[in-house]
């Protein structure tokens, strides 16, 4: 299974550089020449409970989130996250609506070149300021996680106008709604109709895609237990569904291109002359079928445990998915509830939206929607621009696909732009942040800083190569004026946001 | 041994004597002498170009003589020779998708070797199985950590100890290079290094990037990949292949794959030491709308072909020692169905093109697309293992004879004889 999900192009964690070292007998430890006896770096110190949850269910913790875990507790802030409804985000809606118009309202069309860029770059650059800045953390995650569940590429002709409708009808009405609802939803999307080609799938001449994703990624899995022949079965079952003619824009079926045939699916037999109902009788058998809890369950133990989900948690998921009829708030908070989550300190690593998004939700930075461009051009040179993953599989969630050469690089020097606190919508006021913080000397500052962007102690090696770089060759003792601190402070937390600590989920 | 001197100079590198190997955008990098421990390799370089999406190899290399080719594609199916717009022909059987003109002079300079027929045992219509069981090269295994790539360069000795033995080019390393021997993974040649904050000189750079190594110092999986990075950023710039601008008046199409395939013949040329460089094409997926002589994919077709025609101009003084290897994960539908396109298939043809490679033929078996030999849902035949022919490149091109552990439990059946020993 976690092959499965990084198969496009990525890889696994197993055997990555360091297992080269390793079998050649080199520890690559503090003071490590080959042939001297080196000692294991003890592993850094654990982030807390409440530190480690919020990263898991948020795009990353702003000073007062953890102060608000700590004080209602991790189950009451569950329970709050959960009934997003009730979390007044009114404040982010507006600032949405008014930079972003075309997400809350797509005006009529038609739309050429340009138009149909900027619906594009509107979704996009909501999505990523609703990372930031929304409350709702945890319904954000989920939107994330449903967007690529059942992706659809941004850059797929008339993709880039209808994935607007798709990400508010489709994903944000059900992320947390009933699977069966979702799935239904998604299957009459006129996005996912265009990108899956299913809105030219007619009978006689069926077209396969969109029935292979749909069990394949969508629902069972790709071992689920099927065959080409459900394959086949269920393109002709699906023909005739597709959008209506004059914009694109709605669901249609269209009777006449429907194969009235008796088709078998999984064993079932849909009799013919079913017209439209054939494809709701499929979406019934795979919305409950067995492989599909596994599936879902093992996924969303993937986005919230670990690259390998622990047998027991998907157990348990898929138990909860099953007996609930699909209801996807409890099977997330089955999930949430697994005691392994906080054996998996350090497991997960953030991937680029998480990692850019948490950057700028951890500084003191006053984050505007102008912070949407920046956080746009850092996730496109990550190679993880929202809705910009070719393949119906959706971005790959496991560290082996974004940890490599270039993604470390591009993210040391994305850190280091955010916080200098001059990029649009990412301002940061350093004097006034160091004097606030009471912050006199190099130590303090790396204290200070670390306390803020990290909320966990450092090992001693860190801190004192952090307060060296601070100190600038002086003293780390040394009193220091605060323009002097403020102008050192960028550089320490750019180094603290490129450090691995600040990598992981 | 090459452990010993790839560390001693990674703690060069995080120690106070790293030298300004990193300069801000803009500025002259410091030219280093090239790295002692840049040992020439002994084989070719090896490109290996995946098209993404399962490309339609009836599309590439066009059987225009099969009898049964023009009822499956009555939409698609392209002209006899001669026509307008028609295929290009090869050899009285076989024709060039008429966008892939720009290969007909490789071909008849002997440079180019389709190979039709190729499939995977393990023949899968998923995307992602089929994917990942050609990038492990063990199909039926599913459970093998490592890609064929990665095997191949752990199973080479030859004391080459770059980080650029192995290169991915995007931002997520390729599967097959998954290995014991860590590859680099590199978007941009121009931007692989850190960048500094505005103002600021190599120096103030150095010192940044001194300090972030230590925070890199552990054994972590972050760790080393990021002591890796570090080794990779200093190596880069030592060499500095951006200097290498296009050789012989090649003229690179301002695509994806034609900048992916201009990095990769400036790092060949820039002696990095590296031996395998991993390129993605992605678009292949024509469920609908796939065009004929024009159309979508005419359009992927003329820039592959573009991309590879001006890559071997660049290198053609090295095309002697160079080999490229342009696969997909499958072939497409031989029918074609009522979209305008073709839905996953089996069989599919490799594209070989080097100095090394016995080309101006195609090669393979051909299965024929009478109804009868069709397999599956109405797919070409695959008669070809996708190994034998990797194999027969890996022993005779890349001078690597551990075919056992590149593709364990896999005895090749005689070489079809696609390249020169």
């Amino acid at each position: 299974m976690a092959l499965e999900e990084v198969s496009r192009r990525g890889l696994l964690a197993t055997a990555g550089a360091g297992a080269a070292l390793s079998l050649l007998g080199v520890r690559p430890g503090a003071g490590g020449f080959l042939g001297q006896a080196a000692t294991a770096p003890a592993p850094p110190p654990s982030p807390s409970r409440e530190l480690l949850f919020l990263t898991r269910t948020s795009f990353g913790p702003r000073p007062e989130d953890l102060a608000r875990v700590s004080a209602i507790g991790i189950e009451a802030y569950l329970d709050e996250q959960l009934q997003p409804e009730r979390i007044d985000d009114s404040a982010v809606d507006r600032e949405v609506a008014r930079a972003f118009p075309t997400v809350v309202r797509l005006p009529a069309g038609p739309f050429e070149g340009d138009a149909r860029h900027e619906i594009a770059i509107d979704l996009k650059s909501a999505t990523l300021y609703r990372a930031v800045a929304s409350r709702r953390q945890l319904f954000e995650v989920l939107v994330d996680f449903w967007s690529n569940h059942f992706n659809i590429y941004h850059q797929d002709g008339p993709t880039s106008v209808l994935k607007t409708a798709d990400d508010r009808e489709v994903i944000r009405r059900h992320a947390l709604g009933r699977f069966r609802d979702l799935l239904g939803a998604s299957a009459r999307s006129p996005a996912m109709l265009v990108f899956l080609d299913n809105f030219t799938n007619i009978a006689g001449g069926p077209n396969e895609n969109y029935a292979r994703e749909l069990m394949e990624l969508h629902t069972l899995g790709v071992e689920g237990g099927y065959t080409q022949a459900d394959v086949q079965d269920v393109a002709r079952a699906f023909t005739g569904w597709t959008i209506e003619r004059r914009d694109g824009r709605q669901f249609r079926f269209d009777a006449r291109s429907h194969d009235q045939g008796a088709k078998r699916v999984l064993g079932v037999a849909i009799p013919a002359g079913g017209g439209q109902r054939d494809g709701e009788i499929v979406l019934d058998r795979l919305a409950t079928h067995p492989s599909t809890a596994r599936f879902i369950a093992t996924k969303l133990c993937r986005r919230f445990l670990a690259d390998t989900p622990p047998a027991a948690a998907v157990d348990a998921a898929a138990l909860t998915f099953t007996t609930t009829g699909g209801d996807l708030r409890e099977t997330v908070r089955t999930v949430l509830h697994s005691a392994q989550l906080f054996e998996s300190a350090d497991a997960k690593v953030r991937r680029p939206i998480e990692v850019l998004a948490a950057a700028v939700r951890a500084l003191p930075a006053s984050a505007s929607t102008d912070a949407a461009r920046l956080l746009l051009h850092g996730t496109k040179l990550l190679g993880q621009a929202p809705f910009n993953w070719p393949a119906p599989n959706g971005y790959p969630d496991a560290a082996g696909a974004w940890i490599n050469t270039n993604g470390l690089l591009g993210r040391w020097n994305l850190m280091l732009r955010l916080a200098g606190g001059r990029a649009p919508g990412v301002r940061i006021d350093w004097p006034a942040w160091v004097r606030a913080s009471a912050a006199a000397t190099p130590t303090q500052l790396v204290d200070a800083l670390t306390d803020r962007l990290l909320h966990r102690a450092l090992l001693a090696a860190d801190r004192n190569a952090l307060i060296a770089h601070a100190a600038a060759g002086g003293p780390g003792g040394a009193h220091l004026p605060v323009p002097t601190l403020a102008a050192r402070a960028p550089e320490i937390a750019a180094l603290l946001l490129d450090s691995p600590y600040f990598q992981w989920r | 041994m090459p452990a010993t001197t790839r560390r001693s100079f990674l703690r060069t590198l995080s120690g106070a004597l790293a030298l300004p190997a990193v300069l801000p955008n803009g500025l002259a990098r410091m030219a280093f002498a090239a790295h002692p421990e840049n040992r020439a390799t002994t084989g070719d370089v090896l490109v290996c170009l995946f098209q993404r999406g399962g490309s339609d190899g009836l599309h590439l290399i066009v059987p225009y003589g099969d009898a049964h080719y023009r009822s499956l594609r009555p939409t698609l199916a392209l002209g006899e020779p001669g026509s307008t717009k028609g295929a290009l022909d090869l050899d009285g059987f076989f024709g060039l998708h008429p966008a892939l003109a720009p290969l007909a002079e490789l071909w008849q300079d002997g440079l180019l070797a389709p190979v039709h027929a190729i499939g995977s045992p393990e023949a899968s219509h998923s995307h992602f199985d089929a994917m990942a069981s050609i990038e492990r090269g063990t199909p039926g295994n599913k459970t093998q950590p490592d890609g064929w790539i990665g095997r191949h360069l752990q199973s080479l000795v030859n004391h080459n100890d770059s980080p650029f033995r192995g290169v991915g080019i995007g931002p997520i390393l390729q599967a097959s290079l998954r290995g014991s021997v860590p590859a680099t993974a590199l978007a941009s040649i121009a931007d692989f290094h850190l960048e500094g904050r505005p103002g600021q000189g190599a120096a103030e750079v150095a010192r940044f990037q001194a300090s972030l190594a230590k925070l890199y110092d552990g054994d972590g999986f972050l760790d080393r990949q990021g002591q890796l990075t570090f080794e990779a950023i200093a190596r880069l710039a030592a060499a500095d292949p951006g200097k290498n601008p296009p050789a012989n008046g090649a003229k690179y199409p301002a695509s994806e794959l034609g900048l992916a395939l201009q990095q990769v013949g400036q790092m060949i040329k820039a002696d990095l030491g590296m031996e395998v460089a991993c390129i993605d094409a992605g678009g292949w997926d024509t469920h609908a709308s796939q065009g004929g002589s024009e159309g979508q994919m005419a359009g992927l077709l003329g820039d592959l072909a573009s991309s590879l025609q001006a890559f071997a101009t660049d290198l053609a003084d090295r095309i002697g020692r160079i080999t490229v290897v342009v696969m997909s994960e499958f072939g497409r539908r031989a029918k074609e169905n009522g979209s305008g396109g073709t839905d996953h298939g089996d069989g599919n043809c490799m594209l070989l093109l080097g100095g090394g490679i016995v080309g101006g033929r195609v090669h393979g078996r051909w299965p024929g697309l009478a109804p009868a030999a069709l397999s599956g849902p109405g797919d070409l035949a695959a008669t070809t293992d996708f190994r034998t022919v990797l194999a027969e490149i890996v022993e005779r091109r890349l001078g690597n004879p551990a075919i056992g552990e590149i593709f364990p439990g896999f005895t090749p059946p005689e070489y079809l004889g696609v390249a020169h020993a």
